[in-house]
């Protein structure tokens, strides 16, 4: 049962679908969101990078005064092939529950409303999705 | 100075003209003061690109070779076109700015990200007009 002393976390609801999600502090250059608690975010194994965070969210943690350089910006490619400029910037994700700091980046879109953590997120990380249960449970 | 060349229509050449000589009066060089204003707003709205931005990025060009060669491995922080911090993680660099600061860059030197990402399914996006990229 050392799993669940570490962190799990129940599935989100996004559009009536129960997916996995993960509970996670994200600290900017000028502090950290949520202060208090975490921010259940979704885990997407579609996304490849770090952490995708909306517009009003990489606004909000003033995430361009950690910005990567712009030759260091990535493209993003939707499965229909629609092509996105994504922003990047430098930033922590902690665990809260699993005592967990992770150093990655953050990008976003013009337009963005998701926040997702992507296969880089996860590549530090053990973790279980336990269906019947609707549960993620972090190893 | 340079000079920048186009075609719009008299309508608009004589409200453009007109506006410029009521907001910078009527003086030699009103229609390039406007017209530089005008390009900067087209630019930013379009680039997203703010002047801190423009001048961070043009720095870090600039620097590159040094950078790669002196702070392997290391965070920097460039912020009004030069240096002003390095450290091993984040938090060493991860102080409030001071003064009106509205861009920096944070990066890990000699890191590899990929250049393209595969956004999934699930992405979705707000209708954001005709600028939208």
């Amino acid at each position: 049962m050392e799993s669940l002393k570490r962190g799990n976390w129940p599935y989100k609801q996004v559009n009536g679908v129960d997916v996995p999600a993960v509970g996670v502090g994200i600290t900017g250059p000028t502090g950290t969101f949520p202060r208090k608690d975490e921010l259940p975010v979704r885990v997407d194994t579609g996304y490849d990078g770090f952490l995708l965070i909306s517009e009003t969210l990489y606004k909000k943690l003033r995430l361009r005064l950690s910005e990567m350089p712009r030759e260091l910006w990535a493209t993003g490619k939707s499965v229909t092939g629609e092509l996105f400029v994504l922003r990047r910037a430098s930033l922590m994700v902690q665990v809260p529950k699993a005592k967990l700091s992770l150093e990655g980046y953050g990008e976003t879109f013009k337009g963005n409303v998701e926040n997702l953590l992507g296969l880089r997120f996860l590549e530090g990380l053990r973790m279980t999705l336990d269906g019947p249960e609707k549960m993620t449970r972090l190893l | 100075m340079a000079v920048v060349k186009g075609f719009v229509s008299e309508a608009l050449e004589e409200s453009f003209r007109r506006k410029a000589m009521e907001k910078y009066g009527y003086s030699r060089g009103a229609i390039s003061k406007a017209l530089e204003k005008a390009i900067e707003m087209w630019l930013e709205l379009e680039t997203d690109e703010t002047e801190d931005e423009r001048v961070n990025n043009k720095a870090y060009a600039k620097l590159k070779d040094e950078i790669l060669r002196d702070y392997a491995g290391k965070y920097v922080v460039i912020a009004e076109g030069k240096i002003v911090a390095s450290g091993d993680s984040l938090d060493d660099v991860y102080i409030e700015p001071k003064g009106r600061v509205s861009h920096r860059l944070v990066f890990k030197v000699g890191e590899e990200l990929p250049r393209r990402v595969h956004l999934g399914w699930r992405v979705s996006r707000e209708e954001t007009g005709p600028t939208s990229k």
